[in-house]
């Protein structure tokens, strides 16, 4: 009885591992999410003197249509009207309506799963779905296509130029998990923060898409796309 | 003096009571009315010295101004001196883990809180004024916040409110094994983030945007004070305090955030509404808490509910004159507030004696 709280402590400690393990163990013995093979463009090494470990960042695109000035109307912006909708946000209020800034604005934001699609111009987001299967089932290809979890806000925007045209509703992501962490040996592989140093990283995604590193090509140049 | 049954707290307010009233019983003035014969006055020496003696040696309590005055400084250096710590525990790991293979990494922070624990458990047992036990609880919890981090960050598992749970409980057990006010107030945020967060992931947000919607901490706030009421503390008595001060200080946030970004309101309406609203309930809840704290003796709670009045008073001048009058003449008003807040508190605290005495 006297050491009671204590063993307790301890149990704390014991179970909240055991779940980090477990929850590790069942992403990587599950099927296979995706596998590519990413660059120094999509995977940035951040430089840290006083962390020895590495720990890369991934960077992807938001849809091309932002500018400084506003978004254009004319750009390809998939988080549109319908795909909001669909992924459960309520959009019925016109978005000239004068009050639809504070109903827009005020929605809760929703859990989704966002495809990252890697491009020869770098990773870029091309949709998103509510369940990862329905989206895995658009984007068949595991070697060029990334899932990952998210959230998605919904807001209005004015469009270019100069933010004056006519205003309509969009959206943005944001939380994606952007860290991945480069154990040994591939960390000694890898050379140092340097904006010139050019290098490959083999990735897989889970089945609960936690992603890790497989293997680094130091000095590889290239897309990192399938040939 | 019977001193079983005392908890720390308990022991150190006997303390204050028999030497303040020994200090008194030296007054001439009071010694003249009393009139009490030299016997009298021997006896109750020899009584205060026994008591304060037993006191002392079971509970390693401040006996006289000057030793309070030490703590005081002793508690501060040695939670300063955690913290400093705290942060070495941190780097050093971080400056050298690289190095390790995984499993090695994954061991040394599974180890880590262990061997704080030991640590903790050890120096409790060879001292009673708790500073050492203090310094290496925070170490400990220190150590399985890095453990949970590093383990997340190995296997790239993405972040969950799960992880704030589990170090609330840690925090919690340590708090009330060791009786650390510290640990617990830290505890008890990380609790109140948990709940925050569950309730938030459950909505739709990602659960580290918890503070997007202020009211669940809100809630979880008053949740918290009221269980200061609610939980029996024998052997941690200075623990329904702490309760208090992070009930009260989580609540009041909450209500300062919503006043200024009503848009994280569940309430119907247009925000501007909803944030003249919250400012409002605030000033009423701040001043009701100043109000409770000064019939209740709750000091932390008068200090907090008079820090936000103010702030939330301050918020209130700011929309409505900040744009239409100038500056000097913004700033005269809100020292003139000050004047009258201070005025009307002093007058509150000389009623307060003369309600007691009646």
């Amino acid at each position: 009885m006297k050491f009671t709280s204590l063993a307790v402590a301890g149990l704390v400690v014991l179970v909240a591992n055991g779940f980090a393990l477990l929850h590790a163990a069942r992403n990587r013995a599950g099927q296979v999410d995706a596998e590519m093979t990413l660059t120094q463009r999509d995977l940035t090494r951040m430089p840290d003197v006083e962390n020895s470990g590495v720990t890369l960042l991934l960077n992807f695109r938001d849809r091309p249509n932002y500018t400084p000035y506003g978004y254009h109307p004319d750009s390809e912006d998939w988080l549109d009207r319908a795909k909001l909708t669909s992924l459960g946000f309520y959009c019925s209020l016109d978005p000239s309506n004068e009050s639809a800034r504070d109903f827009y604005d005020r929605q809760v934001p929703r859990a989704v799963f966002v495809a990252l699609e890697l491009r020869t111009d770098g990773l870029i987001d091309v949709d998103a779905a509510t369940k990862v299967d329905t989206l895995r089932s658009r984007y068949p290809d595991r070697h060029s296509v990334l899932i990952l979890p998210a959230t998605v806000r919904i807001t209005l925007r004015n469009t270019y130029p100069n933010n004056r045209g006519t205003t309509r509703i969009s959206g943005y992501i944001e939380n994606t998990p952007r860290a991945i962490h480069v154990p040994r040996p591939f960390s000694a592989f890898l050379p140092p923060a340097n904006p010139a140093a050019t290098y490959r990283i083999h990735v897989t995604v889970g089945s609960l898409l936690d992603p890790w590193v497989t293997g680094v090509e130091p000095g590889a140049t290239g897309t990192g796309l399938p040939r | 003096m019977k001193t079983s049954g005392l908890s720390p707290a308990d022991a150190q307010k006997s303390a204050d009571r028999i030497r303040t009233l020994r200090e008194e019983l030296r007054d001439p003035e009071i010694a003249e009315a009393l009139a009490l014969t030299p016997e009298q006055t021997a006896r109750f020496d020899a009584w205060a010295t026994s008591s304060l003696t037993a006191l002392s040696r079971q509970f390693d309590i401040d006996t006289c101004a000057s030793q309070k005055r030490m703590s005081w400084g002793m508690r501060i250096a040695s939670t300063l001196g955690a913290l400093a710590i705290c942060a070495a525990v941190v780097l050093f790991f971080l400056r050298f883990w690289g190095y390790l293979d995984s499993w090695a990494q994954a061991a040394i922070v599974f180890i880590a809180p262990f061997a704080a624990l030991a640590g903790t458990e050890y120096t409790a047992q060879r001292e009673r004024a708790r500073y050492f036990t203090g310094l290496m609880a925070l170490v400990a919890l220190t150590c399985f916040v890095l453990n949970l981090q590093v383990v997340g960050e190995i296997f790239n598992i993405a972040a969950t409110e799960n992880a704030l749970l589990a170090w609330g409980l840690f925090g919690i057990l340590l708090a009330y094994r060791y009786g650390l006010r510290f640990i617990l107030f830290i505890a008890l945020f990380l609790l109140v983030s948990y709940g925050a967060a569950f309730f938030a992931a459950r909505l739709g947000y990602q659960w580290m945007d918890f503070g997007d919607r202020p009211e669940i901490a809100a809630l979880l706030g008053v949740a918290v004070f009221v269980l200061s009421l609610r939980l029996r503390h024998e052997r941690n008595s200075d623990f329904p305090a702490v309760y208090r001060l992070v009930g009260s200080l989580v609540l009041l946030l909450s209500l300062l955030s919503l006043a200024e970004w009503g848009r994280g309101s569940f309430l119907p309406g247009q925000t501007k509404n909803i944030e003249l609203f919250y400012e409002f309930a605030g000033l009423l809840i701040s001043a009701g808490l100043i109000s409770l704290g000064i019939v209740r003796d709750w000091i932390g709670v008068v200090n907090t509910g008079a820090v936000f009045f103010a702030i939330l008073l301050f918020c209130r001048l700011y929309h409505w004159l900040w744009e239409w009058i100038p500056k000097y003449l913004f700033f005269a008003i809100i020292g003139l507030v000050g004047i009258l807040l201070v005025a009307a508190l002093k007058r509150l605290r000389v009623q307060y004696p003369a309600e007691v005495a009646a």
